[in-house]
Protein backbone atom coordinates (compact mmCIF):
# COMPACT_ATOMS: atom_id res chain seq x y z
CA UNK A 1 0.00 0.00 0.00
CA UNK A 2 2.58 2.31 1.09
CA UNK A 3 4.76 1.83 -2.36
CA UNK A 4 1.43 2.55 -4.32
CA UNK A 5 0.82 5.78 -2.48
CA UNK A 6 4.31 7.03 -2.89
CA UNK A 7 4.79 6.08 -6.70
CA UNK A 8 1.40 8.09 -7.44
CA UNK A 9 1.77 11.03 -5.13
CA UNK A 10 3.78 12.93 -7.51
CA UNK A 11 1.78 13.18 -10.24
CA UNK A 12 -0.67 15.23 -8.18
CA UNK A 13 -0.04 18.27 -7.51
CA UNK A 14 -2.37 18.34 -4.54
CA UNK A 15 -5.26 16.41 -2.63
CA UNK A 16 -8.53 16.11 -0.40
CA UNK A 17 -7.84 15.82 2.71
CA UNK A 18 -11.12 14.84 4.58
CA UNK A 19 -11.78 14.31 8.18
CA UNK A 20 -14.81 15.08 10.08
CA UNK A 21 -15.77 18.81 12.05
CA UNK A 22 -17.27 18.36 15.43
CA UNK A 23 -20.67 17.81 14.17
CA UNK A 24 -19.65 14.51 11.95
CA UNK A 25 -19.74 16.36 8.79
CA UNK A 26 -16.89 15.46 6.30
CA UNK A 27 -14.78 18.46 5.75
CA UNK A 28 -12.59 18.73 3.07
CA UNK A 29 -9.43 20.70 2.55
CA UNK A 30 -6.33 20.82 -0.62
CA UNK A 31 -3.39 20.23 1.28
CA UNK A 32 0.48 18.98 -0.07
CA UNK A 33 1.09 15.91 1.69
CA UNK A 34 4.48 14.66 2.41
CA UNK A 35 5.24 11.31 2.68
CA UNK A 36 7.93 9.88 5.56
CA UNK A 37 8.81 7.19 4.18
CA UNK A 38 10.42 6.01 7.43
CA UNK A 39 7.17 5.75 9.57
CA UNK A 40 5.03 5.80 6.21
CA UNK A 41 2.73 8.35 6.99
CA UNK A 42 2.14 11.40 5.55
CA UNK A 43 2.87 14.68 7.09
CA UNK A 44 -0.63 17.19 6.10
CA UNK A 45 -0.76 20.70 6.66
CA UNK A 46 -4.07 21.46 7.45
CA UNK A 47 -4.71 25.04 7.61
CA UNK A 48 -5.63 26.39 11.24
CA UNK A 49 -8.71 27.70 10.97
CA UNK A 50 -10.17 24.10 9.69
CA UNK A 51 -12.10 22.40 12.80
CA UNK A 52 -11.34 18.56 11.70
CA UNK A 53 -10.86 16.38 14.39
CA UNK A 54 -8.27 13.73 14.74
CA UNK A 55 -9.66 10.46 13.75
CA UNK A 56 -11.08 8.88 11.03
CA UNK A 57 -10.24 10.44 7.40
CA UNK A 58 -9.27 9.91 3.68
CA UNK A 59 -7.43 11.46 1.07
CA UNK A 60 -8.42 11.68 -2.52
CA UNK A 61 -6.25 12.36 -5.50
CA UNK A 62 -7.53 13.08 -8.49
CA UNK A 63 -7.46 14.91 -12.06
CA UNK A 64 -9.06 14.78 -15.51
CA UNK A 65 -8.31 16.78 -18.69
CA UNK A 66 -10.31 19.60 -20.28
CA UNK A 67 -13.07 17.71 -21.39
CA UNK A 68 -13.80 15.71 -18.79
CA UNK A 69 -11.67 12.69 -19.34
CA UNK A 70 -8.47 10.82 -19.22
CA UNK A 71 -9.66 10.42 -15.67
CA UNK A 72 -6.93 9.32 -12.72
CA UNK A 73 -7.94 8.91 -9.41
CA UNK A 74 -6.90 7.18 -6.26
CA UNK A 75 -8.49 7.29 -2.45
CA UNK A 76 -6.70 6.46 0.64
CA UNK A 77 -8.38 5.86 3.79
CA UNK A 78 -6.72 6.50 7.20
CA UNK A 79 -6.60 8.54 10.33
CA UNK A 80 -5.92 11.67 11.72
CA UNK A 81 -3.43 12.44 13.85
CA UNK A 82 -1.99 15.81 15.71
CA UNK A 83 1.62 15.44 16.12
CA UNK A 84 2.95 18.94 18.00
CA UNK A 85 1.33 21.78 16.37
CA UNK A 86 0.40 19.25 12.95
CA UNK A 87 -1.15 16.63 11.57
CA UNK A 88 -0.32 13.35 10.19
CA UNK A 89 -2.47 10.86 8.41
CA UNK A 90 -2.07 7.45 8.33
CA UNK A 91 -2.79 5.46 5.86
CA UNK A 92 -5.19 2.13 6.55
CA UNK A 93 -6.27 1.08 2.93
CA UNK A 94 -5.19 2.83 -0.58
CA UNK A 95 -8.03 2.37 -3.00
CA UNK A 96 -7.34 2.46 -6.70
CA UNK A 97 -9.83 4.69 -8.71
CA UNK A 98 -10.21 5.27 -12.29
CA UNK A 99 -6.60 5.56 -14.50
CA UNK A 100 -4.42 3.85 -12.13
CA UNK A 101 -4.61 0.28 -12.59
CA UNK A 102 -3.88 -0.17 -16.12
CA UNK A 103 -5.74 -2.40 -18.90
CA UNK A 104 -6.27 -5.03 -15.49
CA UNK A 105 -7.58 -2.68 -13.66
CA UNK A 106 -10.08 -1.19 -16.37
CA UNK A 107 -11.19 -4.43 -17.22
CA UNK A 108 -11.56 -5.54 -12.76
CA UNK A 109 -14.11 -2.19 -12.66
CA UNK A 110 -16.16 -2.84 -15.09
CA UNK A 111 -16.48 -6.47 -14.12
CA UNK A 112 -17.00 -5.42 -10.36
CA UNK A 113 -19.51 -2.74 -11.63
CA UNK A 114 -21.44 -5.13 -12.89
CA UNK A 115 -21.57 -7.50 -10.41
CA UNK A 116 -22.44 -5.04 -7.92
CA UNK A 117 -25.81 -3.64 -10.07
CA UNK A 118 -26.68 -7.78 -10.63
CA UNK A 119 -26.49 -8.12 -6.49
CA UNK A 120 -28.48 -4.70 -5.93
CA UNK A 121 -31.18 -5.51 -8.32
CA UNK A 122 -31.23 -9.23 -7.15
CA UNK A 123 -31.27 -8.07 -3.47
CA UNK A 124 -34.51 -6.46 -4.21
CA UNK A 125 -35.81 -9.01 -6.59
CA UNK A 126 -35.92 -5.98 -9.46
CA UNK A 127 -35.23 -7.60 -12.89
CA UNK A 128 -32.51 -5.92 -14.62
CA UNK A 129 -34.31 -3.06 -16.55
CA UNK A 130 -34.03 -1.40 -20.27
CA UNK A 131 -32.12 1.12 -20.89
CA UNK A 132 -33.65 3.23 -23.82
CA UNK A 133 -30.29 3.46 -25.83
CA UNK A 134 -31.90 5.40 -28.79
CA UNK A 135 -33.30 8.39 -26.60
CA UNK A 136 -29.85 8.25 -25.04
CA UNK A 137 -28.53 8.68 -28.54
CA UNK A 138 -30.80 11.55 -29.70
CA UNK A 139 -30.01 13.65 -26.87
CA UNK A 140 -25.94 12.54 -27.26
CA UNK A 141 -27.06 13.87 -31.14
CA UNK A 142 -28.11 17.16 -29.90
CA UNK A 143 -25.31 17.36 -27.54
CA UNK A 144 -23.20 16.98 -30.26
CA UNK A 145 -24.85 19.29 -32.53
CA UNK A 146 -24.99 21.80 -29.60
CA UNK A 147 -21.10 22.14 -29.60
CA UNK A 148 -18.36 21.66 -27.09
CA UNK A 149 -18.84 24.51 -23.94
CA UNK A 150 -15.75 26.51 -24.52
CA UNK A 151 -13.45 25.86 -22.11
CA UNK A 152 -10.25 27.51 -20.39
CA UNK A 153 -7.31 25.58 -19.98
CA UNK A 154 -6.56 26.11 -16.07
CA UNK A 155 -3.35 24.76 -15.35
CA UNK A 156 -0.35 23.35 -16.54
CA UNK A 157 -1.22 20.67 -20.07
CA UNK A 158 -0.34 17.12 -18.80
CA UNK A 159 2.90 15.64 -20.80
CA UNK A 160 1.66 13.92 -23.86
CA UNK A 161 4.60 11.10 -25.23
CA UNK A 162 2.85 10.14 -27.76
CA UNK A 163 3.91 12.55 -30.37
CA UNK A 164 7.29 12.80 -29.18
CA UNK A 165 7.77 9.37 -29.53
CA UNK A 166 6.83 8.95 -32.59
CA UNK A 167 8.82 11.77 -33.60
CA UNK A 168 11.88 10.11 -32.30
CA UNK A 169 11.13 7.41 -34.35
CA UNK A 170 10.98 9.35 -37.52
CA UNK A 171 13.82 10.81 -37.01
CA UNK A 172 15.33 7.55 -36.07
CA UNK A 173 14.35 6.11 -39.15
CA UNK A 174 15.48 8.92 -41.45
CA UNK A 175 19.15 8.03 -40.17
CA UNK A 176 18.62 4.86 -40.68
CA UNK A 177 17.33 5.25 -44.08
CA UNK A 178 20.62 7.55 -44.97
CA UNK A 179 22.90 5.16 -43.13
CA UNK A 180 21.08 1.96 -45.40
CA UNK A 181 21.55 4.36 -48.83
CA UNK A 182 25.11 4.93 -48.25
CA UNK A 183 25.56 1.88 -47.45
CA UNK A 184 23.56 -0.05 -50.16
CA UNK A 185 21.32 -2.44 -47.59
CA UNK A 186 18.42 -3.02 -49.27
CA UNK A 187 15.44 -4.67 -47.29
CA UNK A 188 15.70 -8.41 -46.94
CA UNK A 189 13.09 -9.23 -44.73
CA UNK A 190 12.51 -12.60 -43.32
CA UNK A 191 15.11 -12.82 -45.61
CA UNK A 192 13.79 -12.16 -48.89
CA UNK A 193 15.21 -9.80 -50.97
CA UNK A 194 13.22 -6.86 -53.99
CA UNK A 195 16.34 -7.29 -56.15
CA UNK A 196 16.10 -3.44 -56.09
CA UNK A 197 19.06 -1.31 -54.38
CA UNK A 198 18.66 -0.16 -51.18
CA UNK A 199 17.85 3.65 -52.10
CA UNK A 200 14.47 2.40 -54.92
CA UNK A 201 13.15 0.42 -51.63
CA UNK A 202 13.46 3.38 -49.55
CA UNK A 203 11.72 5.63 -51.88
CA UNK A 204 9.83 2.81 -54.20
CA UNK A 205 8.94 -0.32 -51.92
CA UNK A 206 8.67 -1.09 -48.16
CA UNK A 207 11.59 -0.07 -46.95
CA UNK A 208 15.63 -0.58 -46.48
CA UNK A 209 17.35 -3.06 -44.17
CA UNK A 210 17.19 -0.08 -41.69
CA UNK A 211 13.87 1.78 -42.59
CA UNK A 212 10.98 1.34 -44.00
CA UNK A 213 9.83 2.99 -46.77
CA UNK A 214 9.06 6.98 -47.73
CA UNK A 215 5.65 6.20 -47.41
CA UNK A 216 5.08 4.69 -44.15
CA UNK A 217 7.15 7.54 -42.35
CA UNK A 218 5.06 10.14 -44.31
CA UNK A 219 1.86 8.78 -42.88
CA UNK A 220 3.35 8.27 -39.71
CA UNK A 221 4.29 12.02 -39.92
CA UNK A 222 0.39 13.03 -40.92
CA UNK A 223 -0.83 10.88 -38.23
CA UNK A 224 1.58 12.22 -35.74
CA UNK A 225 0.30 15.67 -36.11
CA UNK A 226 -3.13 14.76 -36.02
CA UNK A 227 -2.72 12.33 -32.66
CA UNK A 228 -2.22 16.15 -31.31
CA UNK A 229 -5.50 17.49 -32.68
CA UNK A 230 -8.60 16.80 -30.60
CA UNK A 231 -11.86 14.15 -30.80
CA UNK A 232 -11.99 12.29 -34.00
CA UNK A 233 -8.64 13.13 -35.26
CA UNK A 234 -6.87 12.63 -32.07
CA UNK A 235 -8.29 9.10 -32.37
CA UNK A 236 -7.31 8.35 -36.00
CA UNK A 237 -3.84 9.78 -35.00
CA UNK A 238 -3.77 7.48 -32.13
CA UNK A 239 -5.01 4.49 -33.87
CA UNK A 240 -2.73 4.78 -37.11
CA UNK A 241 0.27 5.29 -35.38
CA UNK A 242 -0.71 2.37 -32.85
CA UNK A 243 -1.00 0.28 -35.98
CA UNK A 244 2.20 1.59 -37.73
CA UNK A 245 4.46 1.63 -34.34
CA UNK A 246 3.28 -2.51 -34.29
CA UNK A 247 4.11 -2.84 -38.39
CA UNK A 248 7.35 -1.21 -37.84
CA UNK A 249 8.47 -3.13 -34.65
CA UNK A 250 7.77 -6.50 -36.72
CA UNK A 251 9.39 -4.93 -39.75
CA UNK A 252 12.97 -4.38 -38.06
CA UNK A 253 12.83 -7.70 -36.39
CA UNK A 254 12.53 -9.64 -39.49
CA UNK A 255 15.73 -7.41 -40.89
CA UNK A 256 18.58 -9.91 -40.58
CA UNK A 257 20.93 -6.71 -39.85
CA UNK A 258 18.97 -7.15 -36.25
CA UNK A 259 20.61 -9.29 -35.06
CA UNK A 260 23.52 -9.42 -37.17
CA UNK A 261 24.95 -6.28 -35.46
CA UNK A 262 24.64 -7.87 -31.95
CA UNK A 263 26.24 -10.91 -33.32
CA UNK A 264 29.63 -11.07 -31.35
CA UNK A 265 31.62 -11.40 -34.50
CA UNK A 266 29.72 -8.86 -36.61
CA UNK A 267 29.08 -6.58 -33.49
CA UNK A 268 28.39 -2.86 -34.85
CA UNK A 269 27.82 -0.62 -31.69
CA UNK A 270 26.84 2.49 -33.57
CA UNK A 271 24.15 -0.16 -35.67
CA UNK A 272 23.25 -1.66 -32.68
CA UNK A 273 22.03 1.59 -31.04
CA UNK A 274 19.72 2.47 -34.01
CA UNK A 275 18.67 -0.95 -34.35
CA UNK A 276 17.40 -0.75 -30.47
CA UNK A 277 16.09 2.55 -31.35
CA UNK A 278 14.26 1.39 -34.28
CA UNK A 279 12.76 -1.98 -32.24
CA UNK A 280 12.02 0.18 -29.25
CA UNK A 281 10.80 3.63 -30.27
CA UNK A 282 7.50 1.87 -32.41
CA UNK A 283 7.39 -0.45 -29.56
CA UNK A 284 6.55 2.35 -27.32
CA UNK A 285 4.84 4.03 -29.93
CA UNK A 286 2.02 1.52 -29.77
CA UNK A 287 1.90 0.45 -25.70
CA UNK A 288 1.30 4.65 -25.40
CA UNK A 289 -0.98 4.32 -28.41
CA UNK A 290 -3.05 1.04 -27.10
CA UNK A 291 -3.03 2.63 -23.57
CA UNK A 292 -4.64 6.16 -24.85
CA UNK A 293 -7.54 4.52 -27.23
CA UNK A 294 -8.46 2.30 -23.53
CA UNK A 295 -8.75 5.15 -21.36
CA UNK A 296 -10.52 7.60 -23.79
CA UNK B 1 -20.12 38.90 4.97
CA UNK B 2 -16.58 39.70 5.90
CA UNK B 3 -13.77 37.59 7.07
CA UNK B 4 -13.50 38.52 10.16
CA UNK B 5 -16.59 39.01 13.45
CA UNK B 6 -19.39 38.51 10.65
CA UNK B 7 -18.56 36.07 8.53
CA UNK B 8 -21.70 34.22 8.78
CA UNK B 9 -25.24 34.83 6.96
CA UNK B 10 -27.89 32.81 7.67
CA UNK B 11 -30.37 32.63 4.65
CA UNK B 12 -33.22 30.07 3.80
CA UNK B 13 -33.44 27.51 1.73
CA UNK B 14 -35.32 27.42 -1.73
CA UNK B 15 -34.43 30.17 -3.62
CA UNK B 16 -31.06 31.19 -1.83
CA UNK B 17 -28.92 34.51 -2.10
CA UNK B 18 -25.74 33.17 -2.81
CA UNK B 19 -22.88 35.22 -3.93
CA UNK B 20 -22.32 35.20 -7.65
CA UNK B 21 -19.33 33.84 -7.47
CA UNK B 22 -20.43 30.53 -5.27
CA UNK B 23 -23.46 30.03 -7.90
CA UNK B 24 -21.02 30.07 -10.50
CA UNK B 25 -19.11 27.69 -9.38
CA UNK B 26 -21.59 25.27 -8.70
CA UNK B 27 -23.06 26.14 -12.03
CA UNK B 28 -19.69 25.61 -14.40
CA UNK B 29 -16.97 23.40 -12.15
CA UNK B 30 -17.17 19.52 -14.07
CA UNK B 31 -16.56 18.06 -10.62
CA UNK B 32 -17.18 18.44 -6.57
CA UNK B 33 -15.40 15.75 -4.63
CA UNK B 34 -18.20 13.79 -2.87
CA UNK B 35 -18.04 12.86 0.82
CA UNK B 36 -20.36 10.47 2.40
CA UNK B 37 -18.93 8.33 5.66
CA UNK B 38 -18.31 4.67 5.83
CA UNK B 39 -19.90 2.39 8.61
CA UNK B 40 -16.96 3.06 10.76
CA UNK B 41 -17.29 6.41 10.02
CA UNK B 42 -14.70 7.30 7.57
CA UNK B 43 -15.41 10.17 5.01
CA UNK B 44 -15.37 8.18 1.53
CA UNK B 45 -14.36 11.03 -1.20
CA UNK B 46 -14.45 10.87 -4.58
CA UNK B 47 -14.42 13.23 -8.02
CA UNK B 48 -18.34 13.42 -8.81
CA UNK B 49 -20.44 15.78 -11.43
CA UNK B 50 -22.88 17.65 -9.44
CA UNK B 51 -26.23 19.02 -10.70
CA UNK B 52 -27.30 22.61 -8.80
CA UNK B 53 -31.50 23.48 -8.46
CA UNK B 54 -31.31 27.15 -7.23
CA UNK B 55 -35.02 27.02 -7.53
CA UNK B 56 -34.83 23.95 -4.73
CA UNK B 57 -31.89 25.18 -3.34
CA UNK B 58 -30.39 21.54 -3.39
CA UNK B 59 -27.52 19.69 -5.05
CA UNK B 60 -28.36 16.54 -7.19
CA UNK B 61 -25.69 13.64 -7.33
CA UNK B 62 -26.62 10.42 -9.36
CA UNK B 63 -25.03 6.99 -8.76
CA UNK B 64 -24.78 4.21 -10.63
CA UNK B 65 -26.22 0.89 -8.75
CA UNK B 66 -22.72 -0.52 -10.21
CA UNK B 67 -21.23 1.80 -8.20
CA UNK B 68 -24.08 1.90 -5.22
CA UNK B 69 -21.47 2.93 -1.69
CA UNK B 70 -22.42 6.85 -2.06
CA UNK B 71 -25.94 5.76 -1.89
CA UNK B 72 -25.56 3.24 0.46
CA UNK B 73 -23.85 5.56 2.77
CA UNK B 74 -26.28 8.33 2.29
CA UNK B 75 -29.31 6.52 3.37
CA UNK B 76 -27.44 5.22 6.71
CA UNK B 77 -25.63 8.44 7.67
CA UNK B 78 -26.74 11.73 5.63
CA UNK B 79 -23.79 13.94 6.81
CA UNK B 80 -22.73 14.25 3.18
CA UNK B 81 -19.82 17.27 1.97
CA UNK B 82 -19.43 18.42 -1.58
CA UNK B 83 -16.21 20.27 -2.42
CA UNK B 84 -15.55 21.99 -5.22
CA UNK B 85 -11.85 22.40 -5.27
CA UNK B 86 -11.11 21.67 -8.75
CA UNK B 87 -11.66 24.04 -11.64
CA UNK B 88 -10.00 22.44 -14.45
CA UNK B 89 -12.32 23.20 -17.55
CA UNK B 90 -14.62 25.17 -15.71
CA UNK B 91 -13.83 28.34 -18.02
CA UNK B 92 -13.73 30.32 -14.68
CA UNK B 93 -10.64 33.27 -13.81
CA UNK B 94 -9.27 32.64 -10.11
CA UNK B 95 -12.75 30.85 -8.38
CA UNK B 96 -13.08 30.53 -5.19
CA UNK B 97 -13.49 26.90 -3.51
CA UNK B 98 -16.10 26.26 -2.10
CA UNK B 99 -17.52 23.49 0.88
CA UNK B 100 -21.19 22.45 1.07
CA UNK B 101 -22.00 20.48 3.96
CA UNK B 102 -25.37 18.94 3.88
CA UNK B 103 -27.69 16.24 4.66
CA UNK B 104 -28.54 13.42 2.03
CA UNK B 105 -31.67 11.81 1.03
CA UNK B 106 -30.90 8.67 -0.96
CA UNK B 107 -34.36 6.77 -2.20
CA UNK B 108 -33.77 3.44 -2.95
CA UNK B 109 -35.31 3.21 -6.37
CA UNK B 110 -33.53 2.53 -9.63
CA UNK B 111 -33.52 5.25 -12.56
CA UNK B 112 -33.42 3.50 -16.26
CA UNK B 113 -35.57 6.28 -17.77
CA UNK B 114 -34.26 9.64 -19.03
CA UNK B 115 -37.22 11.38 -19.00
CA UNK B 116 -37.12 14.21 -17.04
CA UNK B 117 -33.53 14.16 -16.99
CA UNK B 118 -32.66 15.29 -20.64
CA UNK B 119 -30.92 18.83 -19.72
CA UNK B 120 -28.71 17.00 -17.46
CA UNK B 121 -27.78 14.60 -19.45
CA UNK B 122 -27.01 16.73 -22.16
CA UNK B 123 -25.10 18.57 -20.45
CA UNK B 124 -22.52 15.45 -18.85
CA UNK B 125 -22.67 14.74 -22.99
CA UNK B 126 -21.39 18.35 -23.83
CA UNK B 127 -18.79 18.04 -21.33
CA UNK B 128 -17.72 14.97 -21.55
CA UNK B 129 -18.28 13.87 -25.18
CA UNK B 130 -16.02 10.54 -24.51
CA UNK B 131 -19.02 9.40 -22.48
CA UNK B 132 -21.02 9.18 -25.42
CA UNK B 133 -19.21 5.76 -25.64
CA UNK B 134 -21.02 3.84 -23.11
CA UNK B 135 -24.21 3.82 -26.22
CA UNK B 136 -21.97 3.75 -28.84
CA UNK B 137 -21.95 0.14 -30.01
CA UNK B 138 -23.66 -2.83 -28.76
CA UNK B 139 -20.40 -4.34 -27.51
CA UNK B 140 -20.42 -1.43 -25.30
CA UNK B 141 -24.10 -1.35 -24.61
CA UNK B 142 -23.87 -5.01 -22.85
CA UNK B 143 -20.86 -3.69 -21.06
CA UNK B 144 -21.98 -0.53 -19.31
CA UNK B 145 -26.08 -0.95 -18.99
CA UNK B 146 -24.95 -0.35 -15.48
CA UNK B 147 -23.95 2.95 -15.61
CA UNK B 148 -27.37 4.18 -16.96
CA UNK B 149 -29.38 2.59 -13.72
CA UNK B 150 -28.95 5.00 -11.52
CA UNK B 151 -29.61 6.10 -7.89
CA UNK B 152 -30.29 9.98 -7.17
CA UNK B 153 -28.86 11.32 -4.18
CA UNK B 154 -30.13 14.65 -3.12
CA UNK B 155 -28.06 17.38 -0.81
CA UNK B 156 -29.74 19.84 0.99
CA UNK B 157 -26.66 22.68 2.32
CA UNK B 158 -26.54 23.32 6.08
CA UNK B 159 -23.30 25.19 6.14
CA UNK B 160 -21.64 26.61 2.87
CA UNK B 161 -18.31 27.90 3.09
CA UNK B 162 -15.84 29.03 0.66
CA UNK B 163 -12.33 30.30 -0.01
CA UNK B 164 -11.91 33.66 -2.21
CA UNK B 165 -9.25 32.23 -4.97
CA UNK B 166 -9.26 28.55 -3.58
CA UNK B 167 -6.75 29.74 -0.85
CA UNK B 168 -7.30 27.15 1.37
CA UNK B 169 -4.54 29.57 3.84
CA UNK B 170 -7.14 32.10 4.16
CA UNK B 171 -10.70 31.87 7.07
CA UNK B 172 -13.56 30.95 4.61
CA UNK B 173 -16.43 33.20 4.60
CA UNK B 174 -19.40 30.65 5.27
CA UNK B 175 -23.46 31.03 5.05
CA UNK B 176 -24.86 29.09 7.42
CA UNK B 177 -28.81 27.59 6.25
CA UNK B 178 -31.66 28.30 7.80
CA UNK B 179 -33.32 25.07 6.77
CA UNK B 180 -36.35 26.44 8.65
CA UNK B 181 -37.08 29.23 6.26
Amino acid sequence: MWDEIVRLLPDFENAVLTGLDAEGYPYGVRVRPRADSARQVLGVPIPVHAPVQVGPASLLCHAHDEELWNLRSFLVRGVLRREGEGWVFEPRAFVPGAGVGGPMGMVRFVRGSRQNAERYLKKRGLTRPSIPWNRINEIKAQAREGGRPPVVPSGPRRFDPLPWVSALYLLSAAVGANVAIRENMPGEFAGRKSGRGASADFLLGTGTALSPGLAMLAAQSVLTVLSTRGGKAETAGTAGLTALGAGATVGMLGEPIAYRVFSPKTFDPAKAALVSALVALPLLTTAIGVRRLLTR
Amino acid sequence: MTEAGDRKKTVSTRRMDLPPEVEEVFREFRTCEFSTLARDGTPIVWPTLPFWYPDEGRFLITTSIGLPHKALNARRDPRVSLLFSDPTASGLENPPAVLVQGDAEAPDRVESSVDGFEDELRQVLRRQPAGGFYSSNPLARYLFDWYYMRLMIHVTPRHILWWPGGDFERHPLEIEVDRVG
